[in-house]
């Protein structure tokens, strides 16, 4: 988690600064409120599962089959991040053909 | 145009451009943001696999397992990454040859990546299979940093195409 933090911390900073740069055309653009949305819920996605189902890590963490809370929680992570970057990506290609 | 200047012109690139595969991405609005981001989500298995057994190899993190443990472990999700890109990358290329070809950061970044690729197979994964959990001799460290490197350099050049 150390380096996630330093990650994001760089990504937020960067990201903040780009997205003020262009927030006129930012807020309106369908793509980065998705990116948004994803970034959202990938956050409550970490929060519920560190407070619900880690609480317990100790007791499943040698596990060759881990909970279905904890599966389901890496299953949506997985989803949303990948669902975060392409609408990103996507955010690059609508403000160029100005959808 | 940042960069050494390269021909545009090359027979080569023209080829590419008027395959009829090339001419169906660019008349589509969606083919290539798609391919591009089908490309991206390949390089997230990639990157974040390799960062990975890069940052094991540092003895930075998973310190306790065996290094052939992670390695072997993740390979089997860079592999699915790395076909996507394989399948994709020369797809966008094809559809946007003549600024491909011409660009010095498209060639780089083709010179870097079968630099890190080999890198990874030739020292990396052996680098990996030698260390033993709880220790990380400095060759290895040595072997993850400059791996690191050569990815870093990779990626920055590729979006280096499309920013300058």
């Amino acid at each position: 988690m150390p380096w996630t933090w330093g990650g994001f911390s760089v990504m937020f900073i960067s990201g903040g600064l780009l997205a003020w740069c262009e927030a006129g055309r930012l807020y309106s653009n369908v793509f980065f409120r998705m990116k948004m949305l994803f970034l959202l819920l990938a956050g409550l996605n970490v929060l519920i599962f560190q407070l619900t189902i880690y609480r317990s890590v100790a007791a499943w963490d040698r596990a060759p089959v881990t909970p279905l809370q904890a599966r389901i929680a890496g299953g949506l992570s997985l989803a949303l991040w990948l669902g975060l970057i392409a609408a990103g990506r996507a955010i690059g290609y609508s403000l160029d053909y100005g959808v | 145009m940042i960069g050494p200047g390269f021909p545009t012109d090359s027979p080569f690139a023209e080829w590419c451009w008027n395959l009829p595969l090339s001419i169906a991405i660019r008349g589509s609005a969606w083919a290539f943001p798609a391919l591009e981001i089908l490309h991206i989500a390949g390089l997230l298995l990639v990157f974040g696999t390799v960062l990975i057994v890069d940052l094991r190899l540092l003895g930075r993190i998973l310190s306790s397992e065996p290094g052939r443990q992670v390695s072997g472990d993740l390979m089997h999700w860079a592999w699915p990454g790395f076909a996507l890109q394989v399948l994709t990358g020369p797809l966008l290329f094809i559809a946007d040859a003549r600024k491909f070809y011409g660009s010095g950061f498209f060639r780089t970044k083709i010179v870097l990546l079968v630099l890190a690729i080999a890198f990874h197979f030739v020292v990396v994964r052996r680098a990996s299979a030698s260390v033993e959990a709880g220790f990380s001799p400095w060759r290895a460290r040595l072997a993850a940093g400059f791996s690191l490197a050569l990815w870093v350099a990779a990626i920055v050049s590729g979006l280096s195409i499309e920013l300058f």
